[in-house]
């Protein structure tokens, strides 16, 4: 590669960086390789999405004190996202299917004291559009879309989320297209 | 300029009170000493002038008293040296009782000189004009001025207001950035013009025939007004260039904390890239999440092996020891580049280690110091930045052992 092209690939990697989620328009998988970062392609065709993602063992989350871990109830309003979107448990999580966003409101009832949806709605939102902001979710707002982060799991960490695939919060049966 | 008269201005920028009290003294001063260099003269007189206005003693204070209440300030030979000045300027006047003769009252006239010196090394003379409109403006309206006096007052405060205008047209034109940083709290009066413009209505209402005084000196407002913008203009320029955060006062920082809009407060900023928000959400912490959950359905089937057949047969027991082999991959890690020593410095370990293999370093010794109370890493707040190295940025880094290594031998044991 030319120092040129590998500028480039620099440059484009630091706008990936940047920008959270996007798509690079060079090959810039050794210089991801090279600052020990490894690059995750969410979708295909013209819709697709690149995220930058850590090669195994260099993962940040569990060394830095900069990447703020979520809260147990950002967590758990995800789980029920991932909950209303992860239908075939076989499968790995992304891209999942597209769902009513009442459906997390509704599988959230009787979770942690969540007695009603409308004492709660407010918080909820602002937990979405935060996993909206940082590409947990995708998509437009009353849908409930898996993002790119999600494309970056590995198998191994899809054959963990299996283990508990049937404690994720849901709607009760039945339930699904009252929204 | 030359190197010894750039010296001379650096050296003069953090200007000191003696500076200034030489300006205010020259019109009457009889040699160019006739200002003292010690920066303890004044604190002497003024811890006199205190040791009397505590005693409210009508029959004076005795020399032994003044040199217990200067105690703090300065010697017994430079107190001696001083006594003797400022009895000989009629600051100390003798008791007149020859029962009393080292007895000593307070010159009124000094206390004003006190606070006269103090006021002008905080304000300089720009408050003494501010002095002066008010005043000016009190005796219109109590009507004890005549004509004459008001025709002075003005013709004073637009002279004034000339020198202040030529005086900050020079700084802005000829004098270093540090020369300006240490004039600005001079001026800051902000109500300048609203005062001017009020005095010189006073004026035109009671003094029509000072009408034509009166508008030069708002004139001579505004030009000052003029040059003091141009000044802030250059000081900030200026500044900012030097990235010179020493130019606003740090009340202004705090003020604009306070009350600018978010959008100006994050204009400096507007070309720094930042990493988007990020949260972190791991299988982990979802599996944590959902076992707080109250059990939903108690038969939990088998987990399916997934199509591509690569399922283990406990994914999550796999993880969790796929965790404790890192963390005791990095408390190996950790021992191997301590060698039995307690602490180590890495940094040059690091920069001969390149990229990305020192970043993989570090992230090991960060995973062993969050693991184990065994190790601490110490990341310095220092940045070497050598564009030919194999690390380009680097940070100094040491690791420490905090408890004894697995093993090792303590006497309490």
């Amino acid at each position: 590669m030319s120092e040129h092209t590998a500028d480039s690939a620099r440059f484009e990697l630091a706008k990936l960086r940047a920008l959270g989620v996007g798509r690079t328009s060079l090959p810039v998988g050794s210089a991801a390789r090279r600052a020990g970062r490894t690059v995750v392609r969410a979708g295909s065709g013209s819709g697709a999405l690149e995220i930058l993602s850590w090669v195994e063992g260099l993962e940040p989350e569990a060394v830095s004190e900069h990447t703020p871990s979520a809260k147990s109830f950002e967590t758990l309003v995800f789980t029920a996202c991932l909950g209303a979107c992860w239908q075939e448990r076989g499968e790995h999580p992304w891209p999942g299917v597209p769902a009513p966003e009442d459906q997390v409101f509704r599988a959230l009832i009787d979770e942690r004291g969540i007695t009603s949806v409308e004492s709660y709605s407010g918080r909820i939102r602002r937990v979405l559009t935060s996993l909206r902001e940082t590409a947990w979710l995708d998509g437009a707002l009353d849908t409930v879309r898996l993002g790119p982060r999600v494309a970056a799991w590995t198998e191994n960490d899809a054959a963990v989320l299996r283990t508990v695939y049937t404690k994720l919060p849901r709607c009760p049966r039945g339930t699904e297209a009252s929204s | 300029m030359q190197l010894m008269e750039l010296e001379a201005e650096r050296a003069s920028a953090g200007k000191s009170p003696v500076d200034t009290w030489r300006g205010v003294v020259a019109p009457i001063a009889g040699s160019t000493a006739a200002v003292s260099e010690d920066r303890w003269t004044l604190p002497t007189a003024k811890a006199i002038f205190e040791a009397f206005t505590a005693a409210r003693a009508s029959g004076g204070l005795a020399r032994g008293e003044l040199f217990d209440a200067c105690s703090d300030v300065c010697t017994a030979d430079d107190f001696d040296a001083a006594f003797e000045r400022f009895r000989q300027l009629g600051m100390l006047i003798p008791f007149v009782s020859k029962k009393r003769e080292d007895r000593y009252l307070f010159n009124p006239d000094s206390a004003a000189g006190i606070a006269i010196f103090e006021r002008v090394s905080g304000e300089g003379g720009i408050d003494e004009l501010l002095t002066l409109l008010d005043r000016t403006g009190g005796d219109i309206r109590r009507g004890t001025a005549t004509v004459d006096q008001i025709r002075q007052a003005l013709v004073r405060a637009r002279g004034m207001l000339v020198i202040a205008a030529d005086y900050l047209l020079m700084l802005v034109e000829t004098r270093s950035l540090e020369i300006m940083i240490a004039e600005r709290h001079r001026h800051r009066n902000a109500s300048l013009f609203e005062d001017v413009d009020l005095l010189m209505q006073q004026v035109q209402a009671v003094y029509p025939e000072l009408d034509s005084l009166a508008y030069a000196v708002t004139l001579e407002a505004q030009r000052y007004l003029g040059a003091r913008n141009d000044f802030v203009e250059r000081l900030l320029d200026d500044g900012a260039r030097a990235e010179d955060f020493a130019v606003l006062h740090h009340e202004q920082y705090l003020t604009a904390a306070r009350e600018a809009s978010v959008r100006a407060l994050a204009r400096p900023l507007e070309h720094v890239v930042f990493d988007p928000r990020e949260l972190s959400i791991t299988p982990a912490s979802i599996v944590a999440e959902l076992e707080k959950a109250k059990p939903q359905e108690p038969e939990v089937p088998k987990p399916e092996r997934p199509r591509d057949g690569r399922a283990t047969a406990d994914p999550v027991a796999a993880m969790l020891e796929r965790e404790s082999f890192r963390a005791r991959y990095a408390a190996a890690e950790a021992e191997h580049l301590l060698a039995s020593a307690d602490e180590v410095d890495l940094t040059s370990a690091l920069a001969e280690a390149g990229w990305p293999q020192a970043a993989v370093i570090v992230a090991t010794l960060l995973r062993a110091a969050l693991t184990s109370d065994a190790y601490e890493l110490i990341l310095g707040n220092g940045l070497r930045v050598d564009p030919s190295a194999k690390v380009t940025y680097l940070s100094p880094v040491r690791l420490r052992r905090t408890s004894p290594p697995p093993g090792s031998w303590a006497p309490d044991e």
